[in-house]
């Protein structure tokens, strides 16, 4: 198992978000977790790429059988884990080919490869920014600083796919964006998939898994998952509301 | 704050006496009758202590405590420029090195490239030129600087840069700085005239560096004359060990439609303070002035700025920054005069500082002092501390936490070098800034 997450509890200056959340994630697979707004859908996504304040009370967070936990969140990125950020951060000074080429040989000197030049780096680079549809000129730009939302967004699909990550985290990465942009970043996300690694999306909307199908689907409700699903269970929610999944399951008909 | 052990007049008359008997022979009768005349007036004006307000930021008590022996320059002395220092010495560039206050031939590459521009020691200049000598004893007493004073009653040599009317070049001169630091506590006093004549233009780098460990109180001073119409872009970088007390003072006297920009880099020393003036004595003469201070462990930085708008229509632009590491602090004080008759002044200033430690400190204190209606002054300041969502971005993407703090603080600091026109002194600074953050952070 790439991912497990066992009864996991987490809280934001000492209140409780998370409460007992479990789940697994098999390498190969897109999960989508889906929650109103203060479900801890954004906690979920922080606790696992290690942001302070995040504070785990009970339970274990597995990676490749590894206690993810007890690494820094530049050991996880090293180690293949990524957080598309909801709010991806302006760093004024910092050109973005700077940042994207220093994580790259962060993470590259980590799994034991060569370090890439900046000729070497922009050669790699090329094929990376035509996934993500990006005007070149936002890679001499500072870090996402006067960017509009879609292309903060792209930006942070580009950063996924120069770092390749084998467990990728994706938090409401559809919130703010319109129809073209939603596409174009989910045609990168899905460029992406493959049999070696493995996708957590985290959206507020069935919108993104009508472009981002997902293999299984979780309800997350005041800190647990209350349900899951194949992909049809993102449609039922659609139409019924989450009111609907707090109700007790009529059958198993929904839980596959 | 140890006690005083004796009176720093007494003590300073008293090397002066010793040190003259030394150099007399050696030295131009100008600045030998200077050296006289300074001395009387280092008695007169008298040494501050921290009660003087001006002075309250700035620990002179190593200063008057430590038996600082005034260096007595050997032209002869082998030395090598020290390695921070040969960041900033660019093949085709004129260098002139100095060695406790004497140039030194040998190291020095001084062409007369037809550009106008003429680089030499101060001794041969006051032969040559009789603007020199009066700049060189030019004293306004009404703004009396015991610290100046003293540089001149302790002169032996400096540097003269002149450039002649219209004429210029964009290749920086660069004037290097070097102070032996050994063989005791060492008294150095390093001086610069510059003169710009009329519609010319000057790029002039100065840098102050040690040679050895040791030591040393550097008492600079640089006089700066724009003539008018002139253009002049000015890097001064301080790179002296960590035992050295550097007490500065740069004065600029603008004439009309003069422009200047002096960019400030202190980078080393133990206790810095720079003086700096700049007059804008003539109609529409414009001052941009940069700083940028990066300081760790327990030092001490105090800029002191005086821009004085004395006729109307003149312009200052001003920011500085400061990187404040470790227990070290950082003084900021600008006062921005603008005289009765200086109308339509347009006056801005920003001072931004970075904390790195929770021991470190940064003070900024602006002070304006405005005699005319009808201008514009603005200022403001901050302080603040790495932004820890960057830092967490940076680190979630594989950067290590010390260098995603190196990354954000010269992110911090970028904006001072890419307001330097000359790409070699951009990219010296840069890799000079990055390597002392290294050994911060």
């Amino acid at each position: 198992m790439l991912l497990e997450i066992r009864n996991l509890h987490a809280s934001v200056e000492g209140k409780p978000i998370l409460k007992g959340l479990t789940l697994s994630v098999d390498a190969g697979e897109v999960h989508a977790i889906m929650g109103p707004n203060g479900s801890g859908k954004s906690t979920l996504a922080n606790v696992l790429a290690g942001r302070d304040h995040y504070e785990v009370t009970e339970g274990e967070v597995l990676y490749r059988g590894r206690n993810l936990l007890g690494m820094s969140p530049e050991e996880r990125a090293r180690e293949g884990v990524f957080l598309a950020f909801q709010y991806p951060v302006e760093i004024p000074g910092v050109s973005n080919a700077y940042f994207l080429r220093t994580a790259l040989n962060a993470v590259r000197k980590a799994r034991g490869l060569e370090e890439l030049d900046a000729l070497d780096f922009l050669e790699f680079l090329r094929g990376k920014i035509e996934l993500v549809e990006m005007d070149d000129s936002l890679l001499q730009r500072s870090v996402n600083e006067g960017f509009s939302g879609g292309e903060k967004k792209r930006n942070e699909i580009l950063q996924m796919a120069v770092l390749e990550p084998t467990l990728a985290v994706l938090d409401e990465t559809d919130s703010g964006l319109d129809i073209d942009a939603l596409r174009v970043v989910a045609g990168g996300v899905n460029a992406l998939r493959s049999a070696e690694n493995a996708m957590l999306v985290v959206t507020h909307y069935q919108r993104l898994l009508n472009y981002i199908v997902p293999d299984r689907v979780h309800v997350l409700f005041d800190g647990r998952i209350i349900r899951s699903g194949d992909k049809t269970l993102a449609f039922r929610l659609e139409e019924e509301g989450y009111d609907w999944a707090k109700s007790p399951p009529e059958t198993n008909r929904a839980v596959a | 704050m140890a006690p005083v052990t004796f009176e720093p007049v007494d003590a300073f008359t008293a090397r002066h006496r010793d040190f003259t008997r030394e150099v007399d022979g050696a030295t131009h009768p100008v600045i030998q009758a200077l050296r006289e005349s300074a001395i009387a007036r280092v008695s007169s004006i008298g040494f501050p202590t921290r009660k003087h307000e001006e002075w309250r930021t700035t620990d002179l008590t190593p200063v008057y405590a430590t038996p600082f022996s005034p260096a007595i320059p050997d032209p002869g002395s082998a030395v090598e420029i020290p390695l921070p220092a040969k960041l900033f010495l660019e093949a085709s560039s004129p260098l002139a090195v100095f060695v406790d206050g004497i140039f030194v031939t040998r190291l020095s590459r001084t062409p007369t490239d037809g550009h106008g521009v003429t680089v030499s020691a101060l001794s041969r200049m006051l032969d040559e030129s009789g603007d020199f000598r009066a700049l060189l004893e030019s004293y306004d007493e009404s703004r009396a600087d015991v610290f100046a004073e003293l540089n001149s009653a302790f002169l032996v040599d400096g540097a003269a840069v002149q450039v002649e009317d219209g004429k210029g070049s964009d290749r920086p001169v660069v004037l290097l700085h070097l102070s032996t630091a050994a063989g005791g506590p060492r008294h150095v006093s390093p001086r610069t005239a510059v003169i710009a004549g009329r519609g010319s233009r000057l790029r002039l780098v100065e840098i102050h560096a040690s040679l050895g460990d040791g030591r040393t109180f550097t008492n600079a001073r640089t006089d700066i004359s724009l003539h008018a119409e002139s253009t002049m872009e000015y890097v001064r970088v301080l790179v002296e060990n960590e035992g050295t007390i550097h007490i500065d003072r740069t004065s600029v006297l603008q004439e009309t439609e003069s422009t200047a920009a002096t960019h400030s880099f202190v980078f080393g020393g133990g206790t810095v303070r720079h003086n700096l003036v700049h007059t804008l004595d003539g109609e529409g003469a414009e001052a941009r002035l940069f700083g940028l201070v990066l300081a760790d462990g327990r030092r001490r930085v105090d800029n002191v700025t005086r821009i004085e708008h004395a006729r109307p229509s003149t312009r200052s632009f001003e920011r500085y920054k400061g990187i404040v590491a470790g227990e070290a602090r950082h003084s900021f004080t600008g006062r921005i005069v603008v005289r009765p008759d200086a109308a339509k002044t347009d006056a801005r200033q920003t001072i931004a500082n970075l904390l790195l430690g929770a021991r470190a400190s940064a003070e900024v204190k602006p002070q304006l002092e405005i005699l005319s209606d009808d201008v514009r002054c603005t200022h403001g300041a901050t302080v603040g501390r790495l932004d820890p969502d960057a830092l967490f971005y940076l680190r979630s993407r594989g950067i290590d936490a010390d260098e995603a703090q190196r990354i954000l603080t010269r992110a911090f600091a970028v904006e001072m070098l890419d307001e330097i026109g000359e790409e070699w002194m951009r990219r010296s600074l840069d890799t000079l800034l990055q390597d002392r953050l290294r050994r911060i952070l």
